[in-house]
């Protein structure tokens, strides 16, 4: 195969994938709900449009914890006793293009639009 | 393929390579927001070992390598992440270097960050149990196909010059 060609494909695949990014990126977003997931279930949801003055949230798991920073229309972990503190250098998180995740505690927070409880059948989301 | 004296000294300095780019890189702070998006260094040394030596033995490289990086970064957990992307992404490299695209090394490269990272992201999923971590994945492919790219240069570029040294030394 010529380099050329795998260039062309590679180059591809990264476009389809930035569309899909920007696709997702692009949808208007009424409102905005953070959930956190802990083991898979939903145990907190927050409304971050309804957020005046940041708080922090401690969460309990899996023999740890993590601190959420909640402030108006973000999140992020500030705090947390895993070896890794991979959830805290992601920093905040503004919209659904991905979560926090921690892998340690088992734990995910992320922001949902609109009321966020309806689930797509396609995308699990 | 027996396992001459000078096969396994040249594994054993592989492996140690391979350990101390591994450790190395993990000092880098991470190169974004999102996790699990880094230049993955050592898998030079794996396809290298690869090309040069047979699947066989990079795939011992590669274990060692993987089982003593997470013992030094003190983090079991990623001895589940690494283990499957690491043999996956060697499963598929150990396929595609039969095919034309023995030529092209960086390409093989870039196929076999990419199943690694996919690979990582279905670990993940099971782990945490929470299917939106999918929609990292257009990230991380892009990711992949960037890095497995540069990588895999490397290691093109190591080949060309170090084949002939490496099979005139082990004979």
């Amino acid at each position: 195969m010529k380099n050329r060609h795998l260039i062309m494909i590679f180059a591809l695949a990264a476009l389809l994938c930035a569309a899909v990014i920007l696709f997702r990126g692009g949808k208007a977003e009424s409102g905005k709900t953070a959930e956190i997931i802990k083991d898979g279930e939903v145990v907190e949801r927050i409304d971050l449009n309804a957020v005046d003055e940041p708080y922090d949230l401690k969460i309990e798991s899996g023999g740890g914890y993590n601190i959420a920073h909640v402030e108006s229309g973000a999140v992020s972990i500030t705090e947390a006793d895993c070896p890794d503190k991979v959830c805290i250098k992601q920093g905040k998180i503004i919209d659904a293009s991905y979560p926090i995740v921690c892998l340690p505690h088992k734990l995910t927070v992320r922001i949902v639009s609109g009321d966020g409880g309806e689930i797509d059948a396609v995308t699990g989301r | 393929m027996k396992l001459s004296v000078r096969r396994i000294t040249l594994m054993g300095v592989l492996t140690a390579i391979a350990l101390t780019i591994f450790v190395l890189e993990a000092q880098i702070p991470p190169l974004s927001a999102i996790p699990g998006i880094k230049l993955g260094l050592a898998n030079v040394v794996t396809l290298f070992a690869l090309a040069v030596l047979g699947p066989r033995d990079a795939f011992i490289i590669l274990m060692i390598r993987v089982f003593l990086g997470s013992v030094f970064s003190g983090q079991i957990m990623t001895l589940a992440y690494s283990m499957t992307g690491g043999l996956l992404c060697l499963a598929a490299e150990s396929l595609l270097i039969k095919t034309p695209l023995k030529k092209n090394l960086w390409a093989v490269s870039v196929i076999g960050a990419v199943i690694h990272n996919t690979a990582q992201i279905c670990v993940a999923v099971i782990i945490t149990a929470t299917p939106g971590i999918f929609w990292y994945l257009p990230y991380l492919i892009i990711a992949g196909i960037i890095t497995g790219a540069f990588t895999g240069a490397c290691v093109q570029l190591t080949v060309k010059k170090g084949e002939k040294i490496i099979k005139k030394l082990l004979g």
